[in-house]
């Protein structure tokens, strides 16, 4: 019975066998094709839906800025590897099989016709060039041919003549065999990581063929979309892309074979100072033979490196290491610093042979003419191809409309080549050209990629200008699945009108540097913004902050360098050329330390610091190069906090002469005995604002600047307030007249102006809602203070206030305002001035308030504008009257 | 025991090769197609050689020590597999939605793997006197071994694994002579049980699962992304594997790492489509090869608990083996089952070389005579 059943058992197994080899059979021989059809047919695919970005517009609704929602292509250029041959090769085959483009076609037109045909359809004019049957045609007379006609008609017989070398070039290489043979397998070769083709190899050539024709036209379609004006353009951007994956791959591939030479050599995958022996790294070293070592200038600093190794190695010192050895290793544990042997490797510049130089040296020699397959081995070389080889998409183009991502997105589409689409936007470039550059930069750009605010209110205002993207699942069948919708970004209104803004930068001069914000005080708005010198557009001024910044960086790097180590660079650059923009910028400065030693570093830093309190890189409305003390401007603040703590009374005085302290801080003007609030604030007195700011004490004052609102962000600005942190420590009498670490710009001065008009916390905001008024200045029941320090500020503009000088101009407007003159040092050690004039008009019933300040006027010019506060007066009466007109009232 | 000299050497000599050789190459192509699945990077290739090392010296005493000893302790290793069942449930971690492994020292070991051979074992001992199950009673302790296990493999949840425990238990309950009509019986009672945890006891993703197998032709977009998924990918990669394959590390879908887990519950996916039909084929009949082996070594065998312990290791291997080709071809349920030998997977293999050890053993103890006659 055991037998019977064992064998009853075994014929089950036999028979589960036989199934699965019959339905192994089924699906690898019967079902295949309509398996593959299936799978191809049958995906589903997301296609993400980009949110708009909100636009931008002015207080009348203008717009400012405007967007367009749309897709950015990427593609994976490995699944198109040597696709563009196959583009040749399909028209080769075309032509082969005689199917479209009679080779006689074009025999018999005129010139003209032809011209016209080749404008038409270019590729099928090549193919005419060709002239077909071409089975005879050497790569000789091919390439005769094409160029021989293309010389014939003057050159301009099509649209692009580089066109017509580019598709003989490619299909030379197809007949010639440096191409793709038709073979199932080249094409699986060539489809490596999709599988697409692969899965084409069942079917007939003459499918394939047009499947790939169809994919390739809708490349073009695709390129032609995207602003590409010929199809070579297209298929010479994949090129690119191509050859940029390759670079990428081979980057991987020689850090693998690099790890693998290090393990082989000296045992340690990782080679660097850190890892090897200190004998091995200085034989490296010295075998590299850096490009230095050639050059005259670098020989001796590149030979004492050398000899300053040795005398390591010798055991003078206790190095580990070598190369770039820490200043730790020269350190002794027991004995302290060998300070010999320090300055000997510090002149040597031992500190400075870059391992990365020495590594790229060695790996180069190591190598030699040896292809890196040899040294990866055949397999490990083809798992790192294929480990990194279509990991990464590169940017084919940006802007695309729904139409082309409907021709990129679906089965069977040229997704499942390598392409991708990701949600991105197009600008208006149009509207943003057409606003003046100060427009522009307050509107800001926006980053393509991320499609998020780069800069001023576009950055300020990303969370509300930015949308959340959706996406939306479309089945093969057509059935959609999963669905989400987009949400669209929310439209902003800015504070101000861009003609206000527009006529202020026209009629306001500009010949020296300045900034002013005028801020309605009734709600806070914005409505004004100037600056001076005006950059020709807002990509200079870009560009000017990044060069600046770009030369600091350098600067600061080569003033860590020490001079054998700046000739060793010095020699390397000179060594590599032709160089690109920031070696040449490295070069350059690397020649001057070279030359006149590291004092050099230190004056082009100022220099730069000078260039920016000049450059029109900033809109100074909002932001100040460096620190911009308010001055004076912030006595009627000083005064104001005094009187609501009660440390001062309406009917305090002190008095002002040579006898008082004040010789420590600022030089008073001996403006008398039993000085009052008002005479104080008209004639700018400093010793009062001591005696004030002494009994009012630094930890008030700040409070004090924080209930006005100093450090507030600003709605619609992305720039940083002042920092709190650098006033605690401040002396309380700096503070009381305005110096110190305090840092102003115009638009905060104008809010704070605004504030003392209004009687309450006007905060300015650039972008609505409007933020709401806040609370009382003063308690309730006191606002004979705020009377003292208004009064005071309307008698500057009088006959015996600071601002006497223009004070016709400044009555006719009834304006009531506060000069300030900030002194601090310059970048260069001179002393610099820093002229404000901050006020509101009217000031009766006040409607606007202003702030203007003349930047960076040297001390040392009695007369010249900005010396004194008053100075800035003219700029705040023309900027009142156009805002004034802006919003359409009258006072005066 | 005292170990006579050469006792050890005479016991390899007796070794089956029927058994071994089909071992060997089975587990070099495994080697292979993990190689190729996984490329060099996931270091899968090393791993599985330790595991087959580590199983390697697990088996050394298995074929050395007497199995009819071992069986003593049968009923203790089935009580101690049970109460690490039921710790896995209680206490064990969830991963990928299931608890089916316990976690040690960073690798995960699956009780369940263990539980298998162990049934094996006990079915063997309680089995051992070869009596004739020609009564209801003498066949329902057996199944209930069977049964209690699979049960416990079954909530956690992995279907497969208790799936594996019917054809066992049904081998050796037919190879001790249970009559025909209590095994049309036993049959009912089995589609019965399986009904019912269709019903009651699957989850509905199980349930979409197995819906979806049968129903491949006809499932809609986002049915072949869902439940579909894997097995559409795995009858597109073994479609386009043709007669002879794409060669090995050159398949079009496995090498773009389009098929999950190639390198494990569809490494069959791999052979097909990198080594074709035929080397489809050359598998199956290695199998076959495999089988027929271990039930030859039954037949030869006088001992009764030997008999029932090979029948039971090649009806395990045998129909582990066809449920992964048959999940792979779309002719059973997707479910997360090893192909023995081939597969990567740690407890799978040392199961696997633990059971052929037993093999081995019994091969080693059997008369050397021919056996003309059975009962």
């Amino acid at each position: 019975m055991f037998g019977r059943r064992l064998g009853l058992l075994l014929l089950l197994f036999l028979c589960g066998v036989l199934c699965v080899g019959l339905r192994l059979w089924w699906v690898q021989f019967v079902a295949a094709d309509s398996i593959r059809l299936q799978a191809l047919t049958a995906r589903r695919v997301v296609l993400p839906l980009p949110a708009a970005r909100g636009a931008l517009t002015d207080a009348s609704g203008q717009p400012l800025a405007r967007d367009r929602a749309s897709f950015d292509v990427q593609v994976v250029p490995s699944t198109f590897r040597e696709r563009s041959l196959l583009h040749a090769l399909v028209d080769l085959r075309v032509l082969l099989d005689g199917r479209s483009g009679s080779p006689r076609e074009g025999e018999g037109r005129s010139v003209e016709g032809l011209r016209q045909a080749a404008r038409d359809d270019p590729a099928r004019f090549v193919r005419w060039v060709l002239r077909v049957p071409t089975v005879r045609l050497t790569g000789a007379r091919l390439a005769v041919s094409g160029e021989s006609l293309c010389a014939a008609q003057g050159g301009d017989l099509i649209r692009a003549p580089a066109e017509l070398s580019y598709r003989l070039r490619q299909c030379l290489g197809v007949l010639e065999g440096r191409g793709l043979a038709f073979r199932p397998q080249d094409l699986r070769r060539v489809s490596d990581r999709g599988g697409e083709l692969g899965s084409a190899m069942g079917l007939s050539r003459d499918e394939v063929t047009a499947r790939l024709q169809v994919e390739l036209l809708a490349v073009e379609e695709v390129g032609v979309a995207i602003g590409h004006e010929a199809p070579h353009e297209t298929w010479d951007a994949m090129d690119h892309l191509i050859r940029r994956e390759i670079k990428w791959v081979d980057m991987h591939r020689r850090s693998e074979a690099m790890s693998l030479l290090s393990q082989e050599r000296f045992g340690t995958p990782t080679f660097g100072p850190g890892s090897l022996p200190a004998e091995d790294y200085l034989a490296v070293a010295r075998a590299a033979r850096l490009p230095f070592l050639d050059d005259p200038a670098g020989r001796h600093a590149a030979r004492s490196a050398v000899s300053g190794a040795a005398a390591l190695l010798s055991g003078r010192l206790p190095s580990p290491t070598l190369g770039a050895p820490r200043r730790g290793d020269l350190i002794r544990e027991e004995d302290g610093e060998d300070e010999d042997s320090l300055e000997e490797a510090d002149r040597s510049g031992l500190f400075d042979l870059a391992p990365a130089r020495v590594r790229d040296a060695w790996f180069r020699s190591t190598l030699g003419d040896r292809p890196l397959r040899d040294v990866l081995g055949a397999r490990q070389d083809r798992t790192l191809r294929n480990r990194y080889r279509g990991g990464r998409a590169f940017i084919f183009g940006v802007g695309a409309s729904a139409g082309v991502a409907a021709l990129i997105v679906g089965p069977g589409r040229l997704q499942e080549r390598g392409f991708r689409i990701v949600p991105g936007f197009v600008r208006d470039r149009e509207l943003f050209e057409s606003l003046s550059p100060t427009l522009q930069q307050l509107v800001g750009t926006v980053t393509t990629r991320g499609r998020t605010g780069a800069s001023a209110a576009e950055a300020a205002l990303q969370d509300r200008l930015s949308g959340v993207d959706g996406s939306v699942s479309v089945d093969r069948d057509g059935s959609i699945g999963e669905e989400r919708r987009p949400a669209d970004g929310d439209d902003v209104t800015l504070s101000f009108r861009r003609d206000v803004v527009r006529r202020l930068q026209e009629e306001l001069p500009d010949d020296a540097p300045f900034g002013l914000a005028v801020v309605d005080v009734r709600n806070g708005a914005v409505v004004g913004l100037a600056t001076g010198p005006v950059p020709t557009h807002a990509g200079e001024a870009r560009a000017m902050r990044a060069q600046a910044s770009r030369e600091r960086v350098e600067l600061r790097r080569a003033r860590r360098l020490t001079r054998g180590a700046v000739l060793q660079e010095l020699a390397f650059l000179e060594a590599s050329a032709p160089l690109d923009g920031s070696r040449r910028m490295r070069r350059d400065i690397l020649g001057q330390v070279a030359r006149y030693g590291q004092d050099w570093i230190g004056t082009r830093l100022r220099e730069l610091a000078m260039d920016g309190a000049r450059s029109p890189a900033w809109h100074r409305a909002f932001e100040l190069p460096g620190q911009c003390p308010p001055g004076s401007v912030f006595k009627a603040v000083t005064i104001l906090e005094g009187l609501r703590s009660g440390r001062i009374s309406a009917d305090t005085t002190f008095d002002c002469g040579y006898e008082t302290r004040t010789r420590r801080f600022h030089r008073c003007k001996q403006h008398g005995p039993a000085l009052g609030i008002t005479l104080a604030l008209a004639k700018s007195c400093n010793e009062f604002c001591y005696q004030v700011g002494d009994r009012v004490g630094t930890t008030q004052m700040i409070a004090a600047y924080e209930r006005l609102g100093l450090f507030d962000p600003i709605p619609g600005l992305s720039v940083q307030g002042p920092r709190r942190q650098l006033l605690t420590g401040a002396n309380a009498r700096n503070l009381a007249i305005g110096g110190g670490s305090l840092h102003c710009t115009p638009i905060r001065a104008a809010g704070i102006a605004a504030s003392i008009a209004r009687g309450r916390v006007v905060r300015p905001w650039l972008a609505g809602p409007p933020l709401p008024i806040g609370e009382p200045l003063v308690p309730a029941g006191s606002t004979w203070m705020l009377d003292e320090v208004r009064h005071g500020m309307r008698e500057v503009c009088g006959p015996g206030g600071t601002a006497r000088v223009h004070s016709a101009a400044l009555r006719g407007l009834d304006v009531a305002a506060k000069t300030g003159t900030a002194d601090h040092q310059g970048p260069g050690g001179e002393a610099v001035h820093e002229a404000w004039f901050v006020g509101y008009a009217p000031a009766s019933d006040p409607v606007l308030a202003f702030a203007v300040v003349l930047p960076g006027a040297a001390a040392d010019q009695p007369g010249a504008r900005g010396v004194e506060g008053a100075d800035a007066a003219p700029h705040a009466v023309e900027a009142l009257k156009i805002c004034a007109e802006g919003l359409g009232v009258r006072w005066w | 025991m005292v170990v006579e000299r050469g006792w050890v050497l005479e016991r390899f000599r007796r070794l089956d090769l029927g058994v071994l050789l089909p071992v060997a190459a089975l587990a070099l192509i495994g080697l292979v197609l993990i190689d190729s699945a996984t490329g060099d990077g996931a270091g899968l290739v090393g791993r599985q050689l330790r595991w087959f090392a580590i199983g390697s010296l697990l088996a050394l005493p298995l074929v050395l020590y007497p199995y009819t000893r071992l069986l003593r302790f049968a009923p203790a290793f089935y009580i101690a597999g049970l109460c690490c069942l039921v710790a896995l449930y209680l206490f064990g971690p969830t991963i990928n939605h299931a608890k089916r492994w316990f976690v040690i020292g960073g690798q995960q070991l699956q009780p369940s793997e263990l539980m298998k051979l162990v049934t094996v074992l006990l079915l063997g001992r309680m089995l051992r006197f070869g009596r004739v199950l020609d009564r209801a009673r003498k066949w329902v302790t057996p199944l209930i071994v069977a049964v209690l296990p699979a049960a416990l493999v079954l909530i956690q949840p992995d279907l497969g694994t208790a799936l594996l425990f019917a054809p066992l238990a049904f081998a050796v309950v037919m190879v001790s002579g249970i009559p025909l009509r209590s095994l049309v019986l036993l049959a009912v009672i089995a589609v019965l049980l399986v009904g019912g945890a269709y019903e009651f006891i699957l989850k509905d993703y199980q349930k979409e699962r197995i819906w979806s197998t049968y129903n491949h032709q006809r499932l809609t977009a986002s049915q072949r992304a869902g439940p579909g998924f894997q097995l559409g990918q795995s009858l597109q990669a073994i479609s386009g594997g043709g007669a002879f394959g794409q060669g090995s590390g050159q398949g079009a879908l496995t090498q773009a790492g389009m098929v999950p887990l190639d390198y494990n519950d569809f490494v069959f996916a791999v052979l097909a489509e990198e080594h074709g039909f035929f080397g489809c084929v050359l598998v199956l009949l290695l199998y076959s090869g495999l089988v027929l082996a271990i039930y030859r070594v039954a037949w030869h065998t006088r001992d009764p608990a030997g008999r029932l312990l090979c029948v039971g290791v090649g009806t395990l291997i045998g129909s582990q083996a066809l449920v992964h080709m048959a999940v792979t071809l779309g002719l059973a349920p997707t479910t997360g089952m090893t192909l023995p030998l081939v597969s990567y997977g740690g407890s799978s293999l040392l199961v696997t070389i633990m059971a052929l050890a037993l093999v081995q053993n019994v091969a080693i103890n059997r008369p050397r005579t021919p056996i003309t006659a059975f009962n």
